[in-house]
């Protein structure tokens, strides 16, 4: 049958304006010499003249490692190190090499959307808005809200390099106290406060190890190999390769562990108590460089008289570990002093009100030593001076602070008032996971509006059950997100942003044994209605009234401002991708130019605190007693794997198919008298009833019997996320308490404790790559 | 996806021409253009006129209410907090993939023939809306052939991969009949005979 021929009506917008005709129709279909696109003959897909590259920086975690973008056919085809960039040195990890799967990610978020007037948060209704409208949206609610509670109450989260602009300088101009990152309070707090009132100096993104000379190493609680920093795993090998010795304290025979001469497999929450009884041997049998105390230090006599009652016998008791062994590990370090370190760890938010105490002791045992800036112990590191880009000073000095160090607190002399969480602890950053409260009682003054740059709210901030109330509370919720993570689709507004493969971003500035600066070069234009945070902030700014304080055309000449403040130009970066400066490691290099890297008021390190003290705060670190969990419970640990970053890269399908599923260990004897079986899957219920599961039980030999342990950043509860949803055990939704350290405001998130629940079924998950083809047929 | 051309009947020309209108209108995002064609029943004309010839029974096209037209398009093909049933590209119907081998192709096939995505659409060139133009634009430059080859081969596949997803998940009343319709349109005709 043929059909017949009709004249039909037109549609008045069937001419959309998606395509356009650009140039003259050929005559063929498939002329002579044009290769026919539906029959490609097999073999090399591209010609060497077919590539381009650019030069950016990674940020599927944040050590921000130097990459080389590979594109061919207008796709990102592969991501590598750069070899020029001191960060990844020509390598990368499996999160960087699998990158490129989040740009080309189906269930990527596209467009801007609003939440249908009338729907409750989390419904997930959404209809599709213009960037106009989604900001009209925005600003008029955030105009409201300063209308009738004052700018201080909208909340700025953010993680990620787009957090200078959402979590610092928008809160800043927009005049907003309540910024917060959860990479502080959540992770890095109470070593930098520790730092900072040892030292006078943080540590910042990069933990400044002296790898290179190093001959000892003690590891505590740092899971190198699991948590994967890519030089550092590079720097870690080496030492190793080289003959460096290895002690790992651990709960848990860990990656490192296995590399170990001795592991020493600690109480949990009893760090501290060990590190005092190293102190006490280091001073009781003189094995403390005197020479290097007496020149750069304040405080040792109060320090020898304060840890006399730390005996290895006294932390033997307390830490499961023989007093014999202590002591035996305490004239080793000694033996290779000052090539011999404890390194600190990234991610030290474990016991609250221990945690400051334990960095502070983990410093003091390295200054004993006589490591801190000299090879083989702790370099000195600061990042590449590039001036800002001129503009009016901000209202307010962004409150967040970050990995380097405490914030500015509120003048007294502000218009505005201070922070939500000022007064609940001693630090000057904020503390992410005390804002949660104010938006459900509005105590101390209410919160009513929250940006979400980056923060997978339901997994970082632990008791989500009240984060989820806090945010019916709000009258404003704008998530900017790559991904439709599950706390996405309770915003108001979405906006989508562009991945780290499509955008500018602020130079990196990056704090190293030699200071570089990077940038990140756009390999190929944002697919979708995505925009990068820059252009997001600015807009938003300018719309606000805030206009002053975006003065620059656009990231390029922002950018190339910038960098004219050095002599050198975005052209020439483009060129060249990093810029290497020479670096000042040691003492002996400051010395020579008459200058001090110590920063406390002493102009030494404090070993004895005097702020601390005329502050109420104990000036030595003292040990805090573990709080006890409920009888037949196991204390929950957490950490890392190797190939994901937090919760954020459980949707892609080729780094899932390397770890596509988390398990919580249990004692092989603790498993035998539960009756559970290596594989079966169980249920975790923690003491609050929260339960999470069906988890695989690993059954080992290679934990205590009085914890569990789970990979953090699984089972994900958003089914949009086809490959990350229901896979394994969520320990953030285990943690619903948590203690505040009450020095620097951390969170410490291993006082939760779960019981085992067997009998939970097989959920038979379908294969990882099966799901990322066929997707919503699963 | 193989077809077996010579077992369907032969679509005109202008019925292709239609078809392709009447895709590119249902799958772009829902805006005031498409709630003027409804509104003034030209669409529902469009339809019933396509249906007839074609000798496929017309949907219903009533009794739906347009905010919800606009939130079923997210959920459906956009964002959905319980998971996009049919993303609208029709290189990952094909490949499983997005920008994956028959994305390059049909990007090679379209410049070859001159057409190439406008500067205001901000999003990818083989989403069904867009195909679906291509094919419009060709088929106006006298080029039919080539629109149907747009509609044979790219829009057919994805119809036959995503048209039982979104008949399944619609709550809107709107795309999930009218999917069923073109995808059973195109299943029960071919065009490349013709052409």
């Amino acid at each position: 049958m043929k059909l017949r021929r009709r004249e039909f009506l037109k549609l008045s917008g069937a001419t959309v304006g998606a395509m356009a005709l650009g140039g003259s129709a050929q005559a063929q279909l498939f002329p002579d010499g044009f290769p026919n696109p539906f029959r490609s003959p097999p073999g090399k897909w591209h010609s060497k003249d077919d590539v381009t590259t650019a030069y950016s920086y990674c940020e599927i975690c944040f050590w921000k490692c130097g990459v080389k973008a590979y594109v061919q056919g207008g796709k990102v085809r592969k991501v590598d190190g750069y070899e020029g960039n001191p960060k990844s040195r020509g390598m990368l990890c499996p999160r960087g090499q699998g990158g490129v799967a989040t740009t080309y990610d189906p269930d990527r978020l596209k467009k801007p959307l609003i939440r249908v007037e009338g729907t409750e948060r989390g419904a997930g209704q959404y209809r599709e808005a213009s960037w106009d409208e989604a900001y009209d949206y925005i600003t008029e609610q955030m105009n409201q809200i300063k209308f009738e509670h004052g700018t201080e109450s909208v909340a700025f989260f953010g993680h990620g390099t787009g957090d200078a602009w959402f979590a610092s300088y928008l809160p800043g101009a927009w005049g907003s106290p309540n910024a917060a990152k959860p990479s502080v309070s959540l992770c890095t707090a109470p070593r930098e406060t520790a730092s900072q009132y040892t030292f006078g100096r943080g540590i910042s993104g990069h933990e400044q190890i002296d790898w290179d000379e190093t001959d000892y190493i003690v590891l505590i609680g740092h899971h190198i190999g699991e948590d994967t920093h890519n030089t550092q795993l590079q720097d870690f090998a080496t030492a190793l390769k080289r003959g460096a010795q290895l002690v790992v304290v651990d709960p848990r025979f860990s990656v490192a562990a296995s590399k170990a001469k001795d592991w020493l497999p600690i109480k949990p929450a009893t760090d501290t108590a060990l590190l005092l009884a190293w102190a006490n041997v280091l001073v009781e049998e003189g094995l403390y460089d005197a020479e290097y105390v007496e020149k750069y230090t304040v405080g040792f006599e109060q320090l020898a008289a304060h840890v006399a009652q730390y005996t290895p016998e006294w932390a033997a008791e307390i830490t499961d570990i023989p007093a014999d062994t202590i002591r035996r590990i305490a004239r080793e370090m000694a033996a290779h002093a000052p090539r011999a370190v404890l390194p600190v760890g990234r991610h030290v938010v474990w016991y609250g009100p221990d945690d400051m105490h334990r960095m502070r002791s983990l410093y003091i045992v390295n200054v004993l030593l006589g490591n801190y800036g000299m090879p083989g112990g702790y370099y000195f590191c600061d990042a590449p001076v590039v001036e800002s880009y001129p503009h009016p000073d901000l209202p307010l000095s962004p409150a967040a602070g970050g990995c380097g160090g405490g914030a500015t607190e509120v003048a007294t002399d502000s218009p505005f008032r201070d922070s939500v969480d000022r007064g609940k602890f001693f630090g000057s950053a904020t503390a992410v996971q005390e804002f949660i409260e104010p938006m459900i009682t509005g105590q101390p003054y209410p919160i009513k509006g929250l940006f979400s740059y980056g923060v997978n709210l339901f997994h970082t901030i632990p008791m989500v059950e009240r984060t989820k109330q806090a945010l019916k509370e709000l009258d404003l919720y704008v998530a900017i997100d790559i991904l439709p993570m599950e706390h996405v689709m309770w915003a108001d507004v979405i906006l989508p942003e562009s991945t780290y493969l499509e955008r500018y971003d602020d130079l990196l500035l990056q704090a190293h044994k030699t200071p570089f600066i990077s940038a990140r070069f756009p390999a190929v234009p944002p697919l979708y209605d995505t925009r990068s945070a820059f252009d997001m902030a600015k807009e938003l700014g300018e719309r606000l009234g805030l206009g002053e304080y975006f003065p620059w055309e656009n990231v390029e000449e922002y950018l190339d401002r910038r960098l004219s403040s050095i002599g050198q130009s975005l052209e020439a970066l483009k060129e060249q991708g990093t810029i290497v400066r020479r670096g000042r490691p040691y003492f002996a290099d400051w010395e020579r130019l008459n200058r001090n890297p110590i920063g406390t008021p002493s102009g030494k390190i404090e070993i004895y605190s005097e702020r601390f003290a005329e502050a109420g705060l104990d000036p030595l670190p003292l040990f805090v007693p573990p709080i006890e969990g409920p009888s037949g419970m196991y204390r929950l640990l957490y950490g890392r794997s190797p190939v994901h970053t937090f919760a954020r890269t459980h949707n892609n399908p080729i780094l899932m198919e390397a770890h596509g599923e988390n398990g919580v260990w249990i004692s092989t004897s603790e498993a035998a008298r539960l009756g559970i079986r290596h594989n079966e899957y169980v249920f975790l219920e923690n003491q609050d009833g929260a339960r999470e599961g069906p988890v695989r039980a690993y059954v080992t030999e290679r934990i205590r019997n009085d914890c569990v342990y789970l990979v953090h950043g699984f089972g994900h509860k958003a089914p949009l996320m086809r490959i990350a949803n229901g896979r394994g055990a969520s320990d953030t939704h285990l943690q619903t308490r948590y203690d505040l350290d009450p020095v620097s405001g951390g969170a410490g998130l291993r006082n939760n404790w779960v019981k085992i629940v067997p009998g939970a079924p097989d959920p038979q998950h379908p294969p990882v790559a099966w799901l990322a083809r066929e997707g919503s047929r699963a | 996806m193989k077809h077996d051309a010579t077992a369907r009947p032969v679509a005109s020309a202008d019925v292709v021409a239609q078809a392709l209108q009447l895709v590119a209108a249902t799958y772009r995002s829902p805006d005031a253009a498409l709630r003027d064609d409804l509104d003034s029943g030209a669409f529902a004309t469009a339809v019933a006129e396509l249906a007839d010839v074609a000798g496929v029974m017309a949907p219903p096209l009533d009794g739906f209410a347009w905010p919800k037209v606009q939130t079923s398009y997210v959920a459906l093909f956009v964002t959905n907090a319980a998971g996009v049933p049919a993303p609208p590209y029709v290189g990952l119907a094909l490949d499983g993939e997005l920008l994956g081998p028959s994305a390059a192709a049909l990007k090679a096939f379209l410049a070859h023939h001159g057409v190439e995505t406008a500067t205001g659409w901000h999003d990818l060139a083989d989403h069904v809306a867009a195909v679906a133009e291509a094919g419009i634009l060709l088929a106006d430059a006298g080029r039919d052939d080539a629109a149907c080859i747009l509609l044979e081969r790219f829009l057919s596949p994805w119809f036959q991969r995503y048209a039982s997803e979104v008949v399944a998940t619609d709550d809107s009343g709107f795309y999930g009949p009218l999917t069923e319709f073109l995808g059973s349109l195109l299943s029960e005709v071919s065009c490349e005979a013709a052409a």
